[in-house]
C-alpha cells in the first residue's frame, strides 16, 4: 500500500481525531456497560457484563422511593413550559426592539443587556423568599415562572430580526396590517432559525438546571431529573448498576435532541456568539 | 423636558405593549429581587428567625455581614479554591483550539482513496469484533473493545468527515450536568472505579523501580525538574520582554504577563521540598523585576498601545504558569518517590475526590474533558473559517513552517475570539463550581472543593442565613463586574484589531 | 411557525391539566400524612403497619370498614435540610430528627405536653434521661421512633482465636490499654502490614469516646446551664493525648493510613462492620441497630457476640441517641398526626422494632421482661446484647452535650480538634482550646442575633452564677465532693450534671 505524503498526513489527523473522540466516548461506554452489569461485577476490571441485565432498566422504575417516571415527566413538562414562555415573550420583546421605532427604545435595550451580566446567584436568594411569600415553594409553577423571561433570548432573536429587510414592514403597512399582524404573519415565521436555536438552548438548559429546583422542590414526586438523580445517588448510590441505568436514561432525551438538531445548534452558537 | 408628540406616545405605547409580557416577568423576577438582595445584604435576615412561625424584628446591621466575610478565615480558602479551579481555563482553551485546528482540515480526498480506506478499516473492525467474541470476557476483551471503538470512529470519520468528529467532541459538553457528574463520580471511585482499576496495576509495576531508586538519584531528578522550571520561566520572561521591546506587547499586558508567570516561582518558596527551590524562584523573580525596572528607568519609548497583546499575556502565560506549577509538583513528587514506594503499601493510586489534595485536580480533569469540545471549539471553528486564505498563501510563499504559520497567521487572527472566550470563561469560573461540588463532593473533603458559589448555597439554603449569603453574592458580583469592566475597556479594541 | 407555537401551547395546556388531574395524590382512596424520615427500607413497612393499627384500634374513624381513615406517605432521601423546608412552610406533617429541641425552640413543632398525656406518649413512657432529647423549656416536642445506646460490641470468635478474654463490664481505660496490647501482641503482626486490630481507630472512636470519658471523670463539654463551653480542662486534654499515644506510640489502634488501605467495601455500617464480621476487628461501637446487618449472614456464618460499656473512669455512663418524631407546626392535620404519635408508643410498633432490631423500642415497657426481646430464639449468637443495651439505656445513658445556644453544623469542632491532634498539627491543649473558643464564639453570635433567645440566655447565665457560687463552697477529698450546699434541681439544664450531682448527692428539690 502506497500512500502519498498527503494521504499519510490525512491518516495521521484521522487517527489523532479518532483517539481524542475515543477519550470523549469512553466514559459513556463504561456508563452503558455498567448499567447492564450485575452489582457484583461492577468493580471488576472487565467492562463487559457476563450476562446483560436488561432488567436493570425496568428496576429503576419500580424501585421504592425512586419515582423515575415522575421525574422524567416533570422535567420535560417544566422544560417545555419554560421554553414556550421564553420563546413567546422573547420574540415579542425582540420584535419591539428591532422592528418598532419608539423613543427610548435603545436605552431600554441597553438596560436589558446590562442585566445579562448579573450573576444569577444574586437573584436566587430574594427570589426564594418571594416564592415563600407567594406560596409557590414546592410547586412546579414556582420552577417555571422565574426562568420564563430571559434577556439572552430577547438578545438572540433581536440580532436575527435586525437582519430581516425592512421593505417587508413597509409592504405590510401599505396592505394596512396592524403591528400585531406584522409580528404574527410576517416577522415571526421569518425568525424561525433564531427561534429554533433559542428553543434548543432553553430546553436543554432547563432540562439540566439544578440550582433552582434543588432549592425549590421538597417533595420527591415533584422532583425534576437532575435533583431526582441527586437524591437517587445519595440514597441508593451503592447500586451503581441501577444508578448508571438511570443516568443513561436521563441523557437519552439530550442525545435525541442533539442528533436531530445539531445543525441548527451549531449555526445558532455561531450566530449568537454566546451561550448562557 | 423631553417633548413627546401624540405620535411618539402612540409609538411608545405600542412598543411597550409588545415588551410587556417580558418586562413584567423581568421586573418581578430580576429587577425587584435585585433591589431586595442589596437590601438583604445589610440586614441579619435569617430564615430561622424570620419565617411564618416566628417573625422577629429585622435588624439592619450595616456592613457587619461584609466585615464578617472578610474576617472569616474560611473565605480566603474558598476564594482560593475558586481561583485554583480556574487554572484549568487556559488548558481548556488550548484544548478547544487544538480540536478546532484539527477539525478545520480539509477532509475531502479522492473517492478511490476513501473507498479503499473504508474497506480496510471495516475489515479490521470485523476481525476485532470477531476476536472480541472469541476471547470472551477478560482483559483481552477489554483491549479489543477499545480497539473496536477506535476503529468504529475511524470508519465513521472517514465517511462522514468533520461532522462525525465534531459531534463526538461536542457531546460531553452538551450533556454536562448532574448525570455526567454522577458518572464521573463513579469513574473516580477510589476502591474499584475504572480509572483506578487501570492505574493501580501500572503503579504496581513502577513501585519496585521507584523503590530501588537511590535518594541521590531522586535528588538529581527532582533538581532537574526545578532547573527545567527555572529555564522555562527565564525563557518565557525573555520572550515577553523581547515582544515588549519589539512593540508587540503593551506595557500593561507586559506587567500582567510578568505577574502571572511569577506566581508559581513565588509559591515555590512555600511549597518546594528542595531547600534551594525557594531561593531559586525568588532570585529569578527579583532578577526579572529588576530588569523591568531598569528598562523603565532608561525611559526608552516602546511605541505600542499599553494593552496590546492582552489575550496572549493571559492565555499563553497562563498555560506556562500551569506548566511551571506542574514542574514544581513533579520535582516534589520525585524527591519523595523512593520513600513513598518503599512503604508497606508501595505506590497507591490517588483517592481522587476523597483526597484533600486530589479533589480539585480531579474536578479540573473532568472539566478539561468537557471543555475540549465545548462551544468554545465551535467559536474557534467559526473564527478559523473567517481567516482569509490570502494570509496563509502569503505565509506559504515566505516558506513558513506549519508552526510559524500558526503563530504568525492563525493565532493573531483568532485573538479576538480568544479574548471573548477567555472573558466568558473567567466570568463563568468565578460563579462556577456549584453543581460539581454539590453532586460529587458536597464541597469536601474538608472544604477543598467549596467554591464561592457553593458557599453562597450552603449559607443561604442550608443554614438559612439569607442576609449573609446575599453579602457574599454581592461580593462575588463585584468581582464579576470588574471582569466585565475589563472586558468593556479592552475587549472592543480587540475586535477592531 | 405560528401554527407550531399555537399547537404547542394547546398541547402544553392539555398535558398540564392531565398532570394535575391524574397526579397520584388525587387518586388515593384515603388522605395521606407525609412523614419525613430516613431512607431505611423498614420505614415503608412501619407506615403500612400504622394503617393496619389505625384500622383495628380506631375503626370508628373511617366510614369504610375496608380502608383506614388515613395513611402515611413516606418522604425519604430529601436533598434539602429539614430545617430549611420547615421554615419555608413546606415540611411534611411528621418530622423525624435527631435534634427535636432545636425545632421546638424555633417554633417549628407542635407542643405535645397535653396530647402526650392523653395519648400515652409522654416522657414517662420512654427511657429516663430523655428529657434533653425531646423537650425545650419544659415542653415536649417529640417522641422517639427508635433509640440507641451504642457501646463496645465484641466478636467472641475473634477474642477466642487470639486467646483474649472478654473484658469486664466496668473496665477502665487502663484495662483497655492492657487488653489491646495483649491482643495486638498475640496477633503477631509486628513486622508486617497490619490488618487485624482490637478496636476502631481513634478517629472512629471519636467524639463519643471523648465525651463518655470526660463525663466519667466529672466534666462535660458544657456547664450546668449549657451557656458556656468548658471543655478546656486537663481531664479533656488527657483523653486526646491518650488517643494519640495509643495510635502512634503504643500502636494499639489502627492509624488513619491503615484504615484507609484496608477499606475495601462499603455497605450498611461501612467497612468497619465487614472487618468485624471477618474477624479483623475484635470490637466495634454499635447497638442493636447493627444486628440488621449481622442477621443477613447465613446461619453458618453467624458468630457469638457480647457487649460492654465504654472503658472509662469512675462515673459509669453511656450515650443515648434517638431519632424522634414531632408534628410539624405548619401541618393542617394535627388531629390526625397525633394518632401517629400514639402509634409510636403502642405495642404493635414497639414489637416491630423489637423483632427487626431497628434500635431499642421507644417504649421500654414492651422490652423489659419480654423474652422475645431479651433472647430471640433464632439468634442465640447475639448473647447479652439485647439485655445489656436495655440496661444501659435505663441505668447509665445520658444524651450527648447539646446547647440550645449553639448549632452544630457539619463536623463538630471537637472532632475537628481530634483530627488536628491525630495529624500532629496541634497539641491536645491547643486543639481543644481552639474548639472551645470557636464554640463560645458561636454561642455569642447566636445569642446576639436572636432577641428571644437572648432573654432566656441571660436568665440562664444568672442561674449559672448562682450555681458557681454554691460550687465554690464545696469541699473535696480525693477529688470527690464531701460537703457543701446542694444545688436546686431545676437550675441545672445539662442532663449530665443532673445525673452526676444526683449521684454525688449534691442535688436538692426544685426551688
Amino acid at each position: 500500500m502506497k500512500l502519498s505524503l498527503d494521504g499519510c498526513k490525512l491518516l495521521l489527523i484521522h487517527v489523532v481525531l479518532a483517539l481524542v473522540a475515543t477519550a470523549m466516548v469512553l466514559p459513556f461506554t463504561w456508563m452503558v456497560l455498567a448499567s447492564l452489569k450485575r452489582l457484583q461485577e461492577i468493580g471488576l476490571d472487565s467492562w463487559i457484563p457476563t450476562v446483560f441485565q436488561w432488567e436493570n432498566y425496568r428496576d429503576v422504575f419500580t424501585m421504592r422511593g425512586v419515582q423515575f417516571g415522575r421525574w422524567y415527566w416533570n422535567s420535560i413538562l417544566v422544560a417545555s413550559w419554560v421554553t414556550f414562555l421564553q420563546v413567546f415573550t422573547s420574540s415579542l420583546a425582540a420584535f419591539s426592539f428591532s422592528r418598532l421605532k419608539w423613543k427610548g427604545r435603545d436605552l431600554v435595550f441597553l438596560l436589558y443587556l446590562a442585566t445579562m451580566m448579573l450573576p444569577s446567584l444574586v437573584m436566587m436568594i430574594p427570589n426564594y423568599q418571594n416564592m415563600i411569600y407567594l406560596g409557590l415553594v414546592n410547586t412546579l409553577q414556582g420552577l417555571i415562572l422565574p426562568s420564563a423571561f430571559s434577556a439572552f433570548g430577547t438578545f438572540l432573536i433581536r440580532q436575527f430580526m435586525m437582519n430581516i429587510p425592512s421593505s417587508l414592514d413597509e409592504a405590510a403597512e401599505i396592505d394596512g396590517a396592524s403591528k400585531w399582524q406584522l409580528y404574527w404573519t410576517v416577522i415571526l415565521p421569518l425568525a424561525r432559525p433564531a427561534i429554533v436555536t433559542l428553543t434548543i438552548f432553553t430546553f436543554i438548559g432547563n432540562y439540566n438546571s439544578m440550582f433552582w429546583p434543588l432549592v425549590m422542590i421538597k417533595s420527591p414526586e415533584l422532583y425534576t431529573l437532575p435533583i431526582g438523580m441527586l437524591a437517587f445517588d445519595s440514597s441508593q448510590g451503592q447500586q451503581t448498576n441501577l444508578l448508571m441505568a438511570a443516568v443513561t436514561m436521563s441523557i437519552i432525551p439530550m442525545i435525541l435532541i442533539f442528533l436531530f438538531m445539531q445543525k441548527q445548534l451549531v449555526k445558532g452558537i455561531m450566530l449568537g456568539g454566546v451561550k448562557g | 423636558m423631553l417633548k413627546l408628540t401624540r405620535r411618539d406616545v402612540r409609538e411608545i405605547s405600542t412598543g411597550i405593549l409588545f415588551l410587556l409580557p417580558n418586562i413584567l416577568g423581568f421586573l418581578a423576577f430580576t429587577t425587584i429581587p435585585l433591589a431586595i438582595s442589596l437590601f438583604m445584604a445589610f440586614t441579619d435576615w435569617n430564615l430561622e428567625m424570620h419565617n411564618m412561625f416566628q417573625n422577629q424584628e429585622l435588624r439592619s446591621v450595616g456592613f457587619a455581614n461584609f466585615k464578617k466575610l472578610f474576617t472569616d478565615p474560611d473565605f480566603p480558602t474558598f476564594l482560593g479554591n475558586t481561583l485554583f479551579l480556574m487554572l484549568g481555563i487556559p488548558f481548556g482553551i488550548a484544548g478547544s483550539l487544538f480540536a478546532a485546528l484539527l477539525l478545520n482540515n480539509d477532509f475531502r480526498c479522492s473517492r478511490m482513496k476513501r473507498v479503499y480506506g473504508i474497506v480496510v478499516l471495516t475489515v479490521v473492525l470485523i476481525v476485532a469484533c470477531g476476536m472480541l467474541i472469541l476471547a470472551g470476557a477478560g482483559s483481552t476483551a477489554m483491549t479489543l473493545l477499545i480497539c473496536g471503538i477506535v476503529g468504529t470512529i475511524l470508519v465513521l470519520g472517514s465517511v462522514g468527515g468533520q461532522t462525525v468528529y465534531r459531534t463526538l467532541f461536542y457531546f460531553p459538553s452538551f450533556t454536562a450536568g448532574v448525570a455526567t457528574y454522577i458518572l464521573w463520580k463513579k469513574l473516580y471511585s477510589p476502591e474499584n472505579g475504572p480509572i483506578n482499576n487501570v492505574l493501580q496495576p501500572i503503579l504496581d509495576h513502577i513501585t519496585p523501580v521507584a523503590a530501588s531508586m537511590s535518594p541521590a538519584t531522586a535528588h538529581v531528578i527532582s533538581s532537574a525538574f526545578l532547573i527545567v522550571m527555572g529555564l522555562l520561566y527565564a525563557y518565557a520572561v525573555s520572550r515577553v520582554i523581547v515582544s515588549w521591546k519589539n512593540g508587540e506587547t503593551g506595557t500593561l499586558s507586559y506587567v500582567i504577563a510578568l505577574v502571572v508567570l511569577s506566581i508559581p516561582m513565588l509559591c515555590s518558596h512555600l511549597w518546594c521540598s528542595l531547600p534551594w527551590g525557594g531561593a531559586l524562584g525568588l532570585s529569578l523573580v527579583t532578577l526579572a523585576v529588576l530588569f523591568t525596572l531598569l528598562m523603565f528607568l532608561t525611559r526608552r519609548e516602546y511605541k505600542c498601545v499599553y494593552d496590546y497583546g492582552m489575550s496572549n499575556a493571559i492565555v499563553l502565560d497562563g498555560i506556562v504558569m500551569v506548566g511551571l506549577f506542574i514542574c514544581l509538583g513533579l520535582s516534589n513528587v520525585f524527591l519523595a518517590l523512593p520513600e513513598m514506594a518503599g512503604g508497606t503499601d508501595g505506590l497507591t493510586a490517588p483517592k481522587w475526590l476523597s483526597d484533600y489534595y486530589w479533589a480539585k485536580p480531579s474536578l479540573m480533569i473532568m472539566g478539561f474533558w468537557a471543555a475540549i469540545g465545548s462551544n468554545n471549539m465551535l467559536l474557534y471553528l467559526a473564527g478559523l473559517s473567517g481567516v482569509s486564505q490570502e494570509l496563509y498563501e502569503a505565509a506559504d510563499i515566505d516558506g513558513a513552517s506549519p508552526l510559524q504559520r500558526f503563530w504568525n497567521v492563525t493565532w493573531p487572527q483568532l485573538s479576538n475570539v480568544t479574548f471573548f472566550i477567555l472573558i466568558m470563561s473567567i466570568m463563568g469560573g468565578l460563579q462556577g463550581g456549584f453543581e460539581t461540588a454539590r453532586t460529587m463532593t458536597k464541597g469536601g473533603p474538608a472544604g477543598a472543593t467549596t467554591t464561592l458559589a457553593y458557599y453562597i448555597y450552603s449559607e443561604g439554603f442550608e443554614s438559612g442565613r439569607l442576609g449573609y449569603a446575599s453579602a457574599v453574592a454581592w461580593t462575588l458580583f463585584v468581582m464579576v463586574f470588574c471582569v466585565t469592566l475589563f472586558n468593556w475597556k479592552f475587549g472592543n479594541k480587540y475586535t477592531n484589531d | 411557525m405560528n401554527k407550531i407555537l399555537l399547537l404547542s401551547l394547546f398541547v402544553l395546556i392539555v398535558v398540564s391539566v392531565f398532570t394535575v388531574l391524574f397526579r397520584p395524590e388525587a387518586q388515593e382512596k384515603y388522605p395521606l400524612l407525609e412523614w419525613m424520615s430516613d431512607t431505611n427500607p423498614q420505614r415503608f413497612e412501619q407506615a403500612e403497619l400504622f394503617e393496619k393499627w389505625l384500622k383495628e384500634k380506631y375503626p370508628e374513624l373511617s366510614a369504610d370498614k375496608e380502608l383506614p381513615a388515613f395513611g402515611i406517605k413516606l418522604n425519604a432521601a430529601s436533598n434539602q435540610s429539614t430545617i430549611i423546608q420547615a421554615v419555608s412552610g413546606v415540611a411534611g406533617d411528621l418530622i423525624d430528627h435527631l435534634n427535636v429541641p432545636i425545632f421546638g425552640a424555633m417554633g417549628l413543632l407542635h407542643p405535645l405536653n397535653e396530647d402526650a398525656k392523653r395519648g400515652g406518649y409522654g416522657l414517662d413512657s420512654t427511657y429516663p434521661n430523655m428529657k434533653g432529647l425531646l423537650t425545650y423549656e419544659g415542653e415536649q416536642y417529640g417522641y422517639p421512633c427508635n433509640v440507641a445506646v451504642s457501646s463496645f460490641m465484641f466478636n467472641l470468635n475473634t477474642l477466642d482465636k487470639y486467646d483474649v478474654s472478654l473484658p469486664d463490664e466496668d473496665w477502665t481505660t487502663e484495662d483497655f490499654e492492657e487488653i489491646s496490647k495483649e491482643f495486638m501482641e498475640r496477633t503477631g503482626q509486628a513486622n508486617t502490614r497490619r490488618t487485624i486490630f482490637f478496636s476502631l481507630s481513634a478517629e472512629s472512636l471519636g467524639e463519643p469516646f471523648i465525651i463518655i470519658n470526660a463525663r466519667s471523670n466529672g466534666i462535660d463539654f458544657y456547664n450546668e446551664t449549657l451557656t458556656k463551653c468548658i471543655a478546656n480542662d486537663e481531664r479533656v486534654y488527657k483523653i486526646y493525648e491518650q488517643l494519640y499515644r495509643w495510635t502512634y506510640v503504643d500502636k494499639i489502634l489502627p492509624t488513619a493510613a491503615e484504615v484507609a488501605s484496608n477499606d475495601t467495601e462499603t455497605g450498611f455500617g461501612g467497612a468497619a462492620f465487614t472487618h468485624f464480621i471477618n474477624g479483623n476487628y475484635a470490637t466495634i461501637i454499635a447497638g442493636r441497630w447493627a444486628l440488621i446487618r449481622f442477621r443477613e449472614l447465613a446461619a453458618s456464618e453467624r458468630f457469638p457476640m457480647a457487649m460492654t460499656l465504654y472503658p472509662q473512669g469512675p462515673f459509669k455512663n453511656a450515650l443515648i441517641t434517638t431519632r424522634a418524631t414531632g408534628v410539624y407546626a405548619g401541618t393542617r392535620h394535627f388531629d390526625k398526626a397525633r394518632y401517629f404519635m400514639e402509634f409510636l408508643a403502642s405495642k404493635e410498633y414497639n414489637d416491630y422494632i423489637i423483632k427487626y432490631t431497628d434500635g431499642l423500642p421507644p417504649n421500654p415497657k414492651y422490652a423489659l421482661d419480654n423474652p422475645e426481646y431479651l433472647s430471640p430464639k433464632e439468634y442465640p449468637n447475639e448473647g447479652n446484647i439485647h439485655e445489656k443495651e436495655l440496661e444501659y439505656a435505663m441505668r447509665y445513658a445520658i444524651p450527648a452535650p447539646q446547647s440550645p445556644y449553639f448549632r452544630k453544623t457539619g463536623t463538630g469542632w471537637f472532632s475537628y480538634a481530634l483530627s488536628k491532634v491525630m495529624a500532629n498539627r496541634a497539641t491536645a491543649k491547643e486543639a481543644v482550646d481552639e474548639a472551645v473558643t470557636r464554640t463560645n464564639n458561636g454561642i455569642a453570635e447566636m445569642v446576639a442575633a436572636n432577641d428571644k433567645l437572648a432573654v432566656i440566655y441571660d436568665r440562664d447565665v444568672k442561674l449559672q452564677k448562682k450555681i458557681d457560687a454554691i460550687k465554690a463552697t464545696w469541699k473535696y477529698r480525693w477529688g470527690r465532693v464531701v460537703s457543701g450546699e446542694k444545688i436546686p434541681e431545676n437550675w441545672v439544664k445539662n442532663p449530665f450534671y443532673l445525673k452526676y450531682y444526683a449521684h454525688l448527692g449534691m442535688l436538692k428539690g426544685a426551688e
